[in-house]
């Protein structure tokens, strides 16, 4: 009744269902398969950024949610890492503060 | 003496005007009505027309939404003429308005508004915000109709109950011999639309001249159906009672219309009838009911602009601490205060000025919901009934003002309008939720215009205080709607990793339940599994933290098991178990089970009623007659076990899905 565009999120649904029908049935690797319902939670999450995002290819607009959500995952696989690395150095190492070099 | 308009006829070129007085009489006011058409003065010679049965006046009148023109106002004495006329110009305004919608611009007729009838004149003399509806009577008609035949009805009329059978004809001169002896001005049947048109058609059989309403009709040569009560006023039960006279008052006020139009004219039609009498008060002549609605975009702009409203995804699971703030009423706020109607938007901008016709239509509307809205929280029953009817109808009549304004048959439409209400709205939650983050806040799910929020150590005073500085930024009236000690955000029922709007359950401060989109708000979950359902609410969400909710889990289990055992056993009696549907269609494709019902209860002659109350019986039958029974034909033999064990796992899962595996 005069609304010309679809919701945003009935094609954010038809790209999700079109995705897992033609690529991701037809991947090899179970892995992989199961890492694509990880990627589209952090896609539902940010329906809204996607939204408001004017870039009009949505499959464009979802790969690159998918490397900031990547990027953000490695940001947080370092700290924990580094928090690791710190924790496994001090176990190793119990002289007294100040004899440290 | 004082009293409502409460129905309209229009003959030939009078107006009856049925006006129930306050004490009780029925007073029949003809006034003069002839109708009128504007056409612009270039396509047609006054000369042509001017003649006894047809007034040619040349006028100057206002074009929506900017300009002016030269017309002829032809004034016709008699209705058939203004049809013919109608037909034969191709360029005419106000032409397809209803008769009586034209009667009651003029006259400026609040149908259910309180008038003074004093020496043939109408006064309004109605305080505004008077709460209290007419005091009309009703009559609460219950029609036996098998096979199209009426074969019988039992009513009640105050204190009185009765019922009448017999043969069709002594059927219908008793319903209308009780009409004439008890007089009520509503008649509330347990039937559609419909029944009218089927009365009509039996009457005409066994009778010339008819008095149901209050007249006598010829019936064989009455052309609308309608007209057989007129004077009175018939509604189907089930949509009336929710409505009430006080919501149905608030849809004559608002569309201007009478009430059984009113009453039966979608949401969308009541905004135009208002939208008319607006642009009818203001000098507008009247376009056509539909246009093009087109403005010339690129798909890029259009990609751009025509978006809905913010909505963020729930972050499913259990919260601690939440408040929902919730603008009122943000739509027509956003329209009164940004004056965006169909004439002062723009592809890049809304102008302050002219005062928009969608404001116009809106403000005081809105300010009378506000006013209804508060004096329900605060008032006493039946007040608060009144009240909430009243603010409900209005809330829907003014979020359609919002719907309809980019609508094809909106006659004053233009698509700019709602994109740009939309664009406000999404702008207004942009800045909301920089705010909200600001002050420390997490959004766990916002939708259009209310937004759940938590922080760990938020008093109920540091939500309220936000409330008011985002009030402050944004300059629409916010408030804290509801804190909730706990809150379940639920995921989708295909797809448990993702989250939908509209779907929760928690437990309040104040330590009241709320539930939405769950089996507990659905009319068709059975008694037992509704009560189930909210005791492993009541029980999950006990305690003072989170961890006290997970500890629940293992009681709510038990409740499930003894449930699952009462079932297994036959210990529910049948009643608790009853479902009940509404029949939308006559015919059924597929034989659902309120379909089979509904087929049971004809095959036994009993009168067909829109909603059908079943039980299951055995939904693995290979005959699909056997598989459930209709309520009123249940001979109390046993229901099926396995059946309502799996709705009632299916409603647990729904509270216990998001903790753990059943």
């Amino acid at each position: 009744m005069g609304r010309i565009t679809n919701s945003f999120r009935i094609k954010l649904d038809e790209a999700v269902i079109r995705i897992d029908r033609e690529l991701i049935d037809n991947l090899i690797n179970k892995e992989r398969k199961y890492a694509f319902s990880k990627v589209v939670k952090a896609w539902f999450e940010e329906a809204n950024a996607l939204q408001s995002f004017s870039q009009p290819y949505i499959y464009g607009s979802l790969t690159l949610l998918s490397i900031i959500d990547l990027q953000a995952k490695i940001n947080r696989l370092e700290e924990r890492i580094k928090r690791l690395e710190r924790m496994f150095d001090g176990r190793l190492d119990n002289r007294p503060t100040d004899t440290k070099q | 003496m004082e009293g409502w308009i409460i129905d309209l006829q229009i003959l030939n070129n009078k107006a009856i005007v049925w006006f129930r007085t306050v004490k009780g009489n029925v007073l029949r006011i003809i006034k003069e009505y002839k109708p009128w058409l504007y056409t612009p003065r270039k396509s047609l010679e006054y000369s042509i027309f001017n003649n006894d049965m047809i007034h040619v006046e040349s006028i100057k009148k206002k074009i929506f939404p900017n300009n002016r023109g030269k017309f002829l106002k032809l004034t016709f004495s008699d209705l058939k003429l203004y049809k013919i006329a109608k037909e034969k110009l191709k360029n005419v305004y106000d032409s397809d308005l209803l008769h009586s919608q034209k009667f009651l611009f003029k006259e400026n007729l609040i149908p259910l508004a309180k008038y003074n009838y004093y020496k043939g004149e109408l006064k309004l003399i109605d305080h505004r915000h008077n709460v209290k509806p007419p005091n009309l009577s009703y009559m609460f008609l219950s029609v036996n109709v098998y096979n199209g035949k009426i074969k019988g009805f039992s009513y009640i009329f105050d204190d009185i109950k009765d019922n009448v059978k017999g043969s069709e004809e002594y059927v219908l001169r008793e319903l209308a011999y009780i009409t004439q002896k008890v007089n009520p001005d509503i008649f509330l049947v347990n039937r559609n639309n419909d029944f009218l048109k089927l009365l009509v058609s039996r009457v005409r059989i066994y009778y010339e001249y008819y008095t149901l309403g209050r007249s006598k009709v010829n019936v064989r040569k009455l052309k609308d159906y309608r007209r057989i009560v007129s004077g009175r006023l018939v509604f189907p039960f089930h949509s009336f009672m929710s409505m009430g006279i006080a919501g149905l008052e608030e849809h004559c006020r608002f569309s201007m219309l009478p009430p059984n139009i009113a009453f039966r004219w979608t949401a969308g039609r009541l905004v135009d009838s208002r939208q008319c009498y607006v642009a009818y008060r203001k000098g507008y002549v009247i376009p056509p009911s539909e246009n093009l609605n087109l403005i010339i975009r690129t798909a890029w702009e259009i990609h751009l602009y025509d978006k809905g409203g913010v909505l963020q995804t729930p972050i499913v699971g259990l919260h601690e601490n939440i408040a929902v703030l919730d603008f009122e009423s943000m739509f027509p706020n956003i329209i009164i205060k940004y004056n965006v109607s169909y004439e002062t938007v723009r592809k890049d901008k809304v102008v302050k000025r002219p005062r928009g016709l969608l404001v116009d239509v809106v403000e005081p509307f809105l300010k009378r919901r506000l006013y209804f809205k508060h004096l329900k929280k605060n008032a006493d029953e039946p007040y608060r009934s009144w009240a909430d009817q009243r603010q409900k109808e209005l809330k829907l009549l003014l979020v359609s003002c919002y719907g309809y304004s980019g609508n094809n048959f909106n006659r004053f439409g233009n698509p700019l309008t709602f994109e740009w209400i939309n664009r406000i709205s999404r702008i207004t939650m942009s800045k909301v939720y920089k705010i909200v983050r600001l002050e420390g806040f997490k959004i766990i799910y916002s939708d259009t215009d209310s937004i759940f929020i938590k922080r760990e150590d938020a008093s109920k005073e540091d939500f309220e205080e936000l409330a008011c500085r985002i009030s402050k930024a944004t300059k629409l009236p916010i408030k804290v709607d509801r804190i909730y000690k706990f809150l379940v955000l639920l995921p989708s029922k295909n797809n448990n990793i993702r989250g939908v709007g509209k779907r929760y359950y928690g437990r309040l401060l104040d330590g009241s339940l709320d539930y939405k989109g769950i089996e507990l708000n659905r009319h068709d979950t059975p008694e037992y599994i509704k009560e189930t359902q909210l005791k492993l609410i009541k029980t999950l969400l006990k305690g003072e933290n989170t961890e006290d909710v997970y500890r629940n889990i293992d009681t709510c289990r038990k409740i499930i098991k003894e449930a699952i055992e009462e079932l297994r056993t036959g210990r529910v009696p049948a009643e608790k178990l009853v479902l009940r549907k509404t029949l939308r269609k006559k015919e059924y494709r597929v034989l659902v089970p309120h379909y089979i019902a509904a087929r049971q209860l004809i095959l036994n002659k009993y009168t067909q009623e829109n909603i059908i109350e079943f039980i299951y019986i055995n939904n693995r039958h290979k005959n699909p007659m056997r598989r459930v029974q209709a309520w009123q034909l249940y001979d109390g033999r046993s229901y099926d076990r396995q059946k309502y064990i799996k709705l009632l796992l299916y409603s647990s899962k729904t509270i216990l899905s998001f903790f753990s595996n059943l």
